[in-house]
């Protein structure tokens, strides 16, 4: 019994220690646990210069005219390829710079066929030689709410699809991403289709305005941010857009696309940018300029109204959204 | 140091000891070290190039982690005999709680710019937000009288009673989760998974063993 009085002083010192030791041991483990979960990305990935880079003839004043200067600030290199919507990669936007860092886009062809009369398969090169890629500073608009103003360079795709003469029964052009599962490492059996297809009318494809890219700040595209060459559709909500394109089909009937086909409530064919029309789960008034406080309305067409407005005449874009 | 049997006897049956006692030590510490983390990445330009969305998901998912892990409490120890494990729950759930409520802070304040107009339209047509504002509301008296004042005001079988509400609101936060999500739902199917099995852990003992449970094992 006497035996009991000094381990019980021990034991409580040895228990105290025992406890700042449980604290000093788990909080490292929480920081550790947390930062897996939540990892800082602060580096920039160099990219090569993009060769047949050509200076655009057109003045500002005819550049602001056709939509081609958004003559807003432009969003810094590190947020344009550090949020994606890049599902190959992963569903997450803020991950797929650091999944697809390693994208190897080496021996890239483009098919274009369908209903042309001269059907070409492009070498990237061959695309980037045949087609110099000139600056246009886009608003982009994602279907999520938030937006961006990105220097692009890149060609219209109506010199592409003039290269390959439409015969006059194509009515759409239809897209379609690599489909690789050793490249993509998301590209698993679940919402989406693979691979990834979006599609245009032929006056929207062959519109001055929808560019097909081939870089960014006059640098080849980051593989996050579709390389080697995609499609970009200012006035539409971003997954028209379709990144990394391996074939460009011209068609009679209007083709299935990738996220009309998983959530056609949600994601219209046409999806243009309508702050009058709410995606079912948030509102599309407003968007979340990266890089700004608050929020700033949205304009209808993405503030491209005056230069597409045409191609919807008579259309109810309450139906057809 | 003289420490007689006496007054020990007598401490059981007074009030609990006042100050913060060290499992609630470990929980606060532990709980409120990624606050800190989010808060310095966030002042210091870190958290990428949509900081309020990644605050947002970031302090929802961690808010939903710990009440799925204060529910868990209960079965842990029953199946592993650590009776002391209790006494980490009460600060478990409040933590959970406190990033609840910087979750619809940040979504008002920030998301919302602050506008409660703008954000209360937002609520009661979205229904994804709905379930996720019903789940803190659901919240609010669980941490109002998490307290052994109010477990003794209430008496302790009405204070358990309301203290059931804890899985109607894990249950709609998971679901709010999962309303949000646009295509992986690993994370909030991960919850779901968890959350049923304490309940059905829970179902079934209070089923085979008469309520309390506090026998065998």
């Amino acid at each position: 019994m006497n035996n009991e009085v000094t381990p019980e002083r021990l034991f409580k010192n040895r228990r105290r220690w025992m406890r700042a030791a449980a604290i000093a041991v788990s909080l490292p483990v929480t920081a550790v646990a947390y930062r897996r979960f939540n990892p800082v990305v602060l580096d920039v990935l160099p990219q090569p210069p993009l060769e047949h880079f050509i200076e655009t003839q057109l003045s500002w004043n005819r550049r602001r005219e056709l939509g081609f200067e958004a003559n807003e600030g432009e969003s810094s290199m590190y947020d344009i390829t550090h949020l994606n919507n890049f599902q190959e990669f992963s569903s997450d936007p803020l991950q797929v710079v650091e999944k697809s860092k390693n994208f190897l886009t080496g021996g890239w062809t483009i098919e274009v066929g369908g209903l042309v009369e001269r059907p070409q398969t492009f070498s990237i090169d061959e695309i980037r030689a045949t087609f110099p890629a000139e600056e246009r500073v886009y608003r982009m608009r994602c279907v999520e709410a938030w937006s961006m103003v990105i220097p692009w360079a890149g060609f219209p795709l109506a010199a592409l699809l003039e290269n390959v003469r439409p015969m006059s029964q194509a009515k759409f052009v239809a897209f379609e991403t690599l489909k690789d599962r050793t490249r993509f490492p998301n590209q698993v059996p679940g919402e989406l289709q693979w691979p990834y297809r979006e599609g245009l009318r032929i006056d929207e494809a062959t519109h001055p305005l929808t560019l097909v890219a081939t870089g960014l700040y006059r640098r080849q595209l980051p593989p996050g941010n579709g390389a080697p060459i995609r499609l970009v559709v200012p006035w539409k909500y971003g997954f028209k857009s379709i990144k990394s394109i391996v074939k460009i089909e011209l068609v009679a009937e209007r083709p299935a696309t990738a996220w009309n086909q998983a959530a056609a409530h949600e994601n219209g064919f046409y999806a243009n940018v309508n702050p009058t029309v709410d995606h079912p789960r948030w509102s599309q008034a407003t968007e979340r300029r990266i890089g700004e406080l608050f929020r700033r309305e949205t304009l209808k067409f993405n503030g491209y109204e005056k230069q597409v407005e045409h191609l919807y005449k008579g259309m109810d874009l309450n139906v057809d959204y | 140091m003289s420490i007689t049997k006496k007054p020990a006897t007598r401490s059981r049956t007074r009030v609990k000891p006042v100050g913060i006692t060290f499992p609630e030590w470990f929980v606060v510490l532990n709980g409120c070290l990624p606050l800190l983390m989010l808060a310095y990445d966030a002042r210091f330009h870190r958290l990428g190039p949509d900081p309020t969305h990644n605050a947002l998901h970031t302090t929802g998912t961690i808010a939903v982690f710990l009440l799925v892990g204060t529910l868990a409490v209960t079965p842990i120890q029953r199946l592993s005999g650590w009776k002391g494990i209790v006494l980490y729950r009460r600060s478990l759930g409040l933590v959970a709680f406190l990033y609840a409520a910087l979750h619809i802070g940040i979504y008002v304040a920030h998301d919302q710019a602050g506008n409660f107009t703008v954000a209360w339209n937002e609520i009661v047509t979205r229904r994804y937000l709905q379930v996720g504002a019903i789940a803190f509301l659901l919240l609010v008296p669980l941490a109002l009288t998490s307290t052994p004042a109010m477990i003794k005001r209430l008496g302790f079988r009405r204070w358990k009673a309301i203290h059931r509400f804890g899985y109607f609101a894990t249950g709609l936060a998971i679901m709010h989760q999962y309303l949000q999500s646009k295509a992986d739902v690993t994370v909030p199917v991960i919850f779901a998974i968890a959350i049923s099995l304490v309940l059905a852990y829970r179902l079934i003992s209070t089923a085979c063993c008469n309520q309390s449970g506090q026998t065998t094992n």
